[in-house]
């Protein structure tokens, strides 16, 4: 992947894997898991739409709308079991960071167009993409004591693995032009 | 046929493939062997009503692998790469919720209706497919 100085994954490196949470994989409530997943897939749906209002690339607007479809749908199936099982999502500081992070990727993006912005856009998803699977791997499946939970967690991970080499394909493809 | 989704009708001496929309729609119950397509990451039809004992062949049109796998994972085709195609012969009576492992937004729900209905012409009217096209 070429490396853009502007846009380095560091900052969701931080959130998710450096993070007091993700660290050393210490306990993450079920309640804290649910809300970890929620953001997530909001921060990529929000990336998303970034995309769709920058990119004049069809591959990349393609694959914006395929993020926001499925991280919606993965959202909509994560609300409709914590509520089921009467879990209540809450906050903590993996959570901010979280989101602290993607607040200042999506500034950077914002005012990128372009190549560039097409490029740093998809160098960000993948990169969040390899996070987000390493969290779910590394600390929320192990710590998620609910079974259903972790059931959706498993579950999830195939989606997380093509949308992954998607990005990596759409990124290798925007090499040629 | 067009494009957008198309149910070939074997059964019951009936051929009639090239054949689309709400006509089409209103044979899926009775069919014996139909087609879904992956298209535009969405199966298309995405809502389907099928007599037991139909042979349903899921096409993938898309550039990029799905799967069809029931949530009750009564069938489960692994990753079916693009071009590719997975075959399952419709067994037990009930509406089953399936999607894509790959595309959680890719849903659909396939429903198995009692295979005699469609042999029993005093069994009543046909219930016919509810297909929603996107």
């Amino acid at each position: 992947m070429k490396s853009n100085p502007l846009f380095l994954p560091a900052a969701l490196l931080v959130a998710l894997a450096v993070s007091p949470a993700f660290a050393a994989a210490p306990a993450v409530s079920d309640a804290q898991i649910a809300q970890i997943v929620v953001t997530a897939n909001s921060i990529d749906i929000a990336n998303g739409q970034i995309a769709l209002k920058q990119s004049r690339t069809a591959s990349v607007d393609e694959f914006a709308n395929l993020m926001i479809k499925d991280h919606t749908a993965v959202n909509a199936s994560a609300t409709a079991l914590v509520t089921k099982l009467g879990v209540k999502p809450e906050a903590c500081d993996t959570i901010k960071s979280l989101q602290s992070a993607a607040d200042t990727e999506q500034a950077k993006l914002r005012a990128m167009n372009g190549s560039a912005f097409d490029r740093a856009y998809l160098e960000n998803e993948v990169a969040y993409h390899k996070q987000v699977l390493g969290a779910i791997s590394d600390v929320l499946i192990p710590n998620a004591q609910n079974a259903e939970l972790k059931k959706m967690l498993v579950d999830v991970k195939p989606a997380f693995q093509a949308h992954l080499e998607h990005a990596q394909h759409a990124l290798a493809a925007l090499g040629t032009h | 046929m067009g494009r957008a989704w198309h149910v070939c009708v074997l059964g019951a001496g009936l051929v009639a493939g090239a054949v689309a929309g709400a006509a089409c729609a209103a044979d899926a119950a009775e069919a014996r062997s139909i087609t879904i397509e992956m298209h535009g990451q969405s199966f298309v039809p995405n809502r389907i009503e099928v007599v037991a004992g139909t042979h349903i062949t899921w096409i993938n049109e898309d550039d990029m692998p799905h799967s069809v796998t029931a949530a009750d994972n009564r069938f489960d085709s692994g990753p079916v790469p693009a071009g590719k195609s997975f075959e399952w012969t419709a067994e037990g009576k009930g509406t089953f919720d399936y999607h894509c492992i790959f595309h959680p937004s890719m849903t659909a729900v396939l429903s198995v209706a009692d295979g005699k209905r469609s042999t029993q012409p005093d069994a009543g009217p046909p219930q016919h497919a509810a297909v929603n096209q996107p």
